[in-house]
């Protein structure tokens, strides 16, 4: 029997036609009946459109768990507000991509009978030209918590992935990607999240107000130190969405209160003096005290940083203190190096997600918890165009 | 139960006539509470399997001097936030109102402020807790009576020898 | 905040008001619905510590204690999630087809009635599909994910069979003095 044309649609009558075809030739006959093509039935065949990986403008987000739509991670093209294509994640999973912007890691949960039975942690992979799954690798468990960007993150050269676990007692989980399989389990006792630094280091912020530092030894152990504390957890901690510090290893934790702490990530972290985003803009830096209502960084994914210019894009809301989750009305933009405010744009309605394309023309993407994606102008703050999309969860553009 | 608790009795409210009182709580209990309630359960019992059970448990840690260096060594313990008075208050509510000391070993001796203080500055930040936390609980199962509940950490550590 | 779904009312009108409300402010504006007063036993107005515009916090300052099914309720300061209390539960009950974790955070919040602090357990109802009957996110005093004993977003159902988010409750610990 012939061979269907690759990526036809196995139809039965068509198959059914060809089988005819072939039985067509005489009984005893030796060798097979000459070369007669098939009857063209179709006029189109249906495969998958092939995936450029993941570009300047596009934006990859994760849906949040809602009733009315599936988890997934979906990509949006920036230029034109339309879909790319969709991967599909469990409830609470964490993404990131691979340095080619081809290959996209899924840290993610399953449970055999859906809400209940055997739980599986798993690191998908998916890639090839189509964005395929590629498999899983086992995790020994992972945090399960409303999605957070820095629970999963790679080193920079991809090599390896880093995954915060807490049952409750807490670890990161390092996995090799070139061998595709779990190296090693590192307790970090007191702390969490991973911000990779280096090689194979990553640092994680303990509940004292300090910083651990974890890296291995040129034997692969791996081993935890901590800094001394550099800010007041109580009264002002620093967000879990800081930025990490990417391929130049700085990084900005930023507090309740808007101070912004730049530290050098590496073995022996080096701190700068802290900066107030308030400040930066002519304002007092904003406190804990009751009633101190004033500009405050708040959201979800609530900042974003674009390493060719070493600026800042915050979400900022006028509030109360402790209300570092309250959705942004205006974006801030902020030179990194002169502690400045550049610009400050109203968002439409209010946005709780931020992102920044880092490229010659570059886009500012703001996200809403209502579902409305804005792709905005960073230099004017003018809204380019709107897309409604599933509530969001996390974000990551191409950058660096 | 937790020990130094006061019901508060309710005042003349038509809601109130059918509730419960109200725990007062004590600003040691406070502490314990906000600081290590969440996981390690309200009168110490949690999660099991998933949390280590605090409940009747904690007092054998003070049986070796090892186990009693240990807990402070914690690093949500030693680097909490509390003042070195308030987490003294704190552990020692945990080994003798939650845990319960047991027969054998060194005397059961409260923790004084000085140790606690000592004791902080050594926290047990680095990987391998886990390993070591068998270690000192094989350690206390030689020396003292432990209940039942502690020899799966003690056979643990057999296992990775 | 766990975006386990808005009920149906509140999502259009989170998408119609301008972005400064925040969530609590807009279900609290739409009127209280009207329950059965909370079954919380109340303590003797303490008279001693007057209510005045100096105490409390701006959560507190804000809250009511007669309707647990809106979100400013007192005990909700750290709430995150979906109100028991409108999910055939309570406020220390989970509803039929749920159970409760017995992990949780331990936050305070103070009752306006008489200005005291009290421990509040956050506790999850866990194990049925997530009850989408009002979100509330509030952070008074929240921590962030690496310091978990204060923080909301883990989903607090360590210890049960399953981690399906359904609803929250705020169980009262007991009168922090």
């Amino acid at each position: 029997m012939k061979r269907l044309p690759h990526g036809a649609a196995a139809c039965g009558i068509a198959a059914a036609l060809v089988l005819a075809a072939g039985l067509a030739q005489p009984a005893g006959a030796t060798g097979p009946a000459p070369d007669t093509a098939p009857p063209v039935l179709q006029s189109e065949t249906a495969g998958t459109t092939p995936f450029p990986g993941l570009m300047a403008h596009d934006l990859a987000y994760s849906a949040m768990d809602s009733v009315g739509a599936a988890p997934g991670i979906r990509i949006i093209d920036g230029d034109t507000a339309r879909l790319v294509g969709t991967v599909y994640a469990s409830q609470y999973a964490n993404f990131a991509w691979a340095a080619d912007h081809r290959t996209l890691y899924v840290s993610e949960t399953y449970w055999t009978m859906g809400n209940r039975g055997t739980r599986e942690d798993v690191l998908s992979i998916y890639g090839g030209p189509t964005l395929r799954n590629e498999g899983e690798i086992t995790l020994p468990g992972r945090l399960i918590s409303d999605p957070k960007t820095n629970t999963f993150a790679l080193s920079s050269d991809g090599h390896y992935a880093y995954d915060y676990s807490f049952q409750p007692a807490p670890s990161v989980s390092v996995i090799d990607l070139r061998q595709r399989k779990l190296l090693t389990s590192v307790e970090i006792p007191g702390c969490g999240l991973v911000y990779p630094f280096g090689e194979r280091g990553f640092a994680s912020l303990c509940a004292d107000g300090s910083l651990a530092v974890i890296d291995a030894d040129a034997q692969g152990r791996y081993s935890v130190h901590r800094t001394k504390r550099f800010f007041d957890i109580m009264d002002d901690p620093v967000m879990d969405e800081s930025i990490g510090g990417g391929r130049s290893g700085l990084a900005f934790f930023i507090t309740n209160n808007g101070w912004v702490h730049p530290v050098h990530l590496g073995d022996q972290p080096r701190f700068d003096k802290a900066w107030s985003l308030e400040q930066a803009a002519g304002l007092a830096p904003a406190t804990s005290r009751v009633g101190a209502i004033t500009w405050r960084p708040g959201g979800q994914v609530f900042a974003a940083y674009q390493q060719s210019t070493a600026r800042l894009y915050v979400l900022m809301h006028e509030g109360h203190p402790w209300s570092s989750e309250q959705a942004g009305t205006q974006v801030w933009v902020l030179d990194t190096r002169q502690h400045r405010l550049l610009q400050r744009f109203d968002v439409p309605e209010s946005a709780s997600l931020v992102a920044i394309t880092d490229d010659a023309q570059p886009l500012l993407f703001a996200l809403s918890g209502s579902g409305w994606l804005w792709v905005m102008n960073p230099d004017s703050g003018a809204v380019l165009r709107a897309m409604q999309i599933v509530t969001p969860a996390l974000v990551k553009v191409r950058g660096e | 139960m937790l020990a130094l608790v006061t019901a508060v009795a309710l005042g003349a409210t038509p809601q109130a006539s059918s509730a419960r009182a109200v725990t007062r709580l004590s600003a040691t209990q406070v502490a314990y509470l906000t600081h290590c309630g969440g996981c390690h359960g309200i009168e110490g019992v949690s999660a099991p399997g998933a949390v280590p059970t605090l409940r009747g448990l904690t007092g054998s840690f003070l049986c070796t001097q090892q186990g009693r260096e240990f807990i402070i060594r914690l690093p949500d313990v030693g680097l909490s936030t509390l003042s070195d008075r308030e987490l003294t208050d704190v552990m020692n509510f945990v080994v003798f109102d939650i845990g319960a000391p047991v027969a054998g070993g060194k005397p059961a001796r409260p923790y004084t402020v000085a140790e606690v203080a000592r004791l902080r500055r050594q926290p047990l930040t680095d990987t391998g807790l886990t390993v070591y936390r068998n270690q000192v609980v094989a350690g206390l199962a030689v020396k003292c009576q432990v209940p039942a509940a502690l020899h799966v950490y003690a056979a643990r550590a057999a296992g990775t020898r | 905040m766990k975006r386990t779904g808005v009920d149906n009312w509140g999502e259009r009108l989170t998408r119609r008001l301008a972005g400064q409300l925040s969530r609590r402010s807009a279900l609290a504006r739409l009127g209280a619905v009207l329950v059965a007063a909370p079954a919380f036993p109340l303590l003797p107005v303490q008279r001693a510590r007057a209510a005045d515009a100096n105490t409390g916090t701006d959560f507190s300052r804000a809250a009511q204690t007669t309707d647990d099914q809106a979100c400013n309720y007192w005990r909700y300061c750290g709430i995150d999630g979906n109100l028991c209390s409108c999910c055939g539960g309570s406020t220390h009950s989970c509803p039929p087809g749920s159970q409760p974790s017995p992990t949780s955070w331990i936050g305070s919040c103070i009752n306006p009635a008489d200005q005291r602090s009290y421990l509040i357990a956050y506790r999850d109802c866990c194990g049925s599909s997530v009850c989408n009957k009002c979100g509330c996110l509030n952070t008074d005093h929240a921590m962030p994910i690496y310091r978990p004993q204060a923080n909301n977003h883990v989903i607090w159902c360590i210890g049960t069979n399953t981690f399906e988010y359904h609803c929250s409750m705020a169980v009262l610990v007991g009168l922090a003095d």
